[in-house]
């Protein structure tokens, strides 16, 4: 009965002192990770600009302003007289008669 | 004796010092010292809410937030202040000695050098390597169409605090709507400045501000404004103002106004400029107007289109003598006559069948005097004189649209009620909002009244159309349409007296006449090529009338 205690009282101070240990390596490494924790906000934050400035440039590549001016400068013109086409059902080609 | 008072009075002393310290650091300064060492052991970020975003109706963005920087400088950190000014002043396009009277400017301890710097400037920036030399995150306001619509949209500027605030437009209608709120972070730091992962930490997300879904239709913005900046300089006229809406929501598919400004650079501009005039600005619409009166004496059946009247010459009220716009008179004519030959001295005629009271009431019925609550700032109307001050003449020239101060607006959804049957519909520029967590509210159309019956409706719009198909304006129309229509010309009115040379012509109609998809209200303040409405506002209303034709693939018939 009196050897159980004994064994007890050597071993728990060790494993208390090995959980110190522990404790301090760990909180420690929590610690040193904040750094971490800053770089990676410094990431979210870069991804969210980048994000908002990709959003811009797609906003501003569509924009009709853009749109028009590169159509104009392909060539496209705005149509100066419209002609409209009206035709009787019995007048429509076969094809599209029977459809 | 004496040396254990001595000793009691000096601990007495020393006791007392303490206290008197410990009172100033808990008291005094305490507020400032747990400030302090706040500061040194926690890290303090501000989350900005992002400005929500205007979307025309296709969901094309008009307006949105893009990243941006203030940059400031810390003066006690800078070592060279000359070298400083001359390194960062063209980059940030400051004068140097600005920059040097700034950071040298004694006190001093932060200096605001620019508050809205792109990105490609920060990066500049910090190329140089500066110390004394900050950035911190803030967002801009981003027009990718630039001006299009810029009296529509306002902009962001910044109120007495440095704050952005809306101002104009739908920036300052809906600032609180588009504003949301800043959060907060606040975190345990280490002696490096990195956050603690085991400390404690309190945040306060930011809400982003909500999204404005319009009625504009962007393309039909594109088209109006292109139109509206090329009739300007067709017609010479001094400035210009167009609205498209659709007449059975009351929704503004179109508004431009020129000139007009950027709203990303708004401060380059005359402050005039910021006005949306469509809302702001009232103008005697002259002819146009008599398609109101018309209308109402039809509704209230004093005249019917055939009823005959006799333009035998000028007509007396009074004092006064009404004469037809041409000096022409064409002798016994019917309603439908009247507006297609737009006769003040018929209108006259209508005027007195429909009758004081009645007038009065049709006036106010239609919506003149009052705002029409458009969700846009600056709205102004001017109140109707009470009804005991109308005189003779006053009721015989506003039968005619002189006399009368209206704004564009009122006058586009006096007509829309001509041409959805009788409504008179709130206009509404934003068609839905929703915030970022999806949560919608939309802005159902709403009837204020019915002004006029579903008959007198029908037969107003045969009368426009045939306004359209035979009046002064016919050469312009497109063919194969069914377009109504009422050109107008109005004297602007300078001190006390009508200006003999200077006019507004406008056009306002609806197309096409049978099922309506817009109502057009076209204006151009001091035309120089000629001054009658039909020879410059009326070929404009035609020419963007068949671009819509074409853009929303209306047929003819």
């Amino acid at each position: 009965m009196n050897r159980l205690p004994k064994k007890i009282i050597t071993i728990a101070p060790l494993v208390a002192s090995v959980l110190i240990v522990i404790e301090i390596i760990l909180t420690n490494q929590l610690v040193g990770g904040g750094a971490e924790v800053r770089s990676v906000d410094m990431s979210i934050d870069q991804l969210r600009q980048e994000n908002a400035m990709l959003e811009q440039k797609v906003a501003s590549e569509s924009s009709l302003l853009s749109v028009s001016l590169r159509a104009a400068t392909q060539g496209f013109v705005t149509p100066t007289k419209l002609q409209f086409l009206t035709i009787a059902p019995s007048e429509l080609p076969v094809a599209l008669a029977n459809q | 004796m004496w040396r254990v008072t001595a000793a009691f009075v000096t601990i007495a002393a020393i006791f007392l010092l303490v206290l008197v310290r410990l009172f100033y650091w808990q008291v005094i300064a305490g507020s400032r010292l747990r400030l302090e060492a706040t500061s040194q052991y926690n890290l303090t970020f501000t989350l900005p809410a992002g400005r929500g975003a205007i979307v025309s109706q296709d969901g094309s963005p008009l307006a949105i937030s893009v990243p941006a920087y203030l940059v400031f400088a810390q003066p006690v950190h800078i070592k060279n202040s000359a070298e400083f000014a001359k390194l960062v002043a063209p980059i940030l396009l400051l004068e140097e000695k600005d920059v040097l009277a700034q950071i040298t400017q004694e006190g001093r301890v932060w200096v605001p050098l620019i508050r809205k710097a792109t990105i490609e400037t920060v990066t500049a920036l910090e190329a140089l390597n500066l110390e004394g030399l900050g950035f911190e995150p803030v967002s801009m306001r981003y027009y990718p169409e630039a001006s299009m619509a810029a009296q529509l949209l306002g902009f962001v500027g910044l109120d007495q605090n440095g704050d952005d605030k809306g101002y104009f437009g739908l920036e300052g209608f809906y600032d609180r709507e588009l504003r949301g709120k800043d959060g907060r972070r606040e975190v345990e730091k280490d002696v490096r400045g990195a956050p603690i992962l085991i400390g404690e930490e309190e945040r306060i997300p930011a809400q982003d501000g909500r999204s404005l879904s319009l009625w504009i239709d962007r393309a039909l913005q594109h088209i109006v404004q292109t139109r509206l900046s090329e009739g300007i300089q067709k017609y010479g006229a001094k400035q210009g103002s167009i609205i498209v809406m659709d007449p059975q929501t009351g929704g503004v598919l179109a508004m431009a106004s020129y000139p007009d400004y950027e709203p990303a650079s708004y401060g380059s501009f005359e402050k005039e400029l910021y006005k949306n005039s469509l809302v702001a600005s009232t103008y005697e619409p002259g002819s146009t107007f008599k398609v109101l009166v018309m209308a109402a004496a039809l509704n209230e059946k004093a005249v019917i289109s055939t009823t005959t009247f006799d333009e035998a010459g000028p007509v007396r009220v009074g004092e006064y003598s009404i004469r037809t716009w041409n000096g022409q008179y064409r002798g016994i004519q019917t309603m439908t006559e009247v507006i297609q030959h737009s006769s003040n001295v018929g209108m006259v005629f209508v005027g007195n069948k429909l009758g004081r009271e009645s007038f009065l009431q049709y006036i106010e019925d239609f919506g003149f005097g009052k705002l029409t609550n458009v969700d846009l700032e600056d709205e102004a109307a001017i109140p109707l004189r009470q009804d005991s001050q109308w005189r003779e003449i006053d009721l015989a020239t506003a039968s005619f649209g002189q006399g009368i101060a209206v704004t564009p607006i009122q006058m586009a959804v006096a007509v829309a009620s001509i041409a959805n049957g009788g409504w008179l519909m709130e206009p509404h520029v934003v068609k839905r909002i929703s915030d970022t967590k999806g949560k919608t509210v939309e802005m159902k159309p709403k009837r204020i009244r019915r002004v006029i019956g579903k008959e007198a409706a029908e037969v107003m719009t045969e009368m426009m159309i045939n306004a359209v198909d035979n009046g002064e304006a016919k050469w312009a129309k497109p063919k194969g349409y069914r377009i109504a229509g009422k050109t107008g010309t109005a004297q602007i009115p300078v001190a006390g007296h009508y200006d003999e040379t200077k006019t507004i012509a406008s056009f306002i109609g609806f197309a096409p006449a049978d099922d309506p998809q817009f109502v057009m209200l076209v204006t151009l303040r001091e035309p120089t090529s000629s001054p009658w409405g039909s020879e410059t506002a009326a070929p404009l209303f035609f020419t963007i009338a068949r671009d819509i034709f074409l853009y929303k693939n209306i047929l003819p018939k």
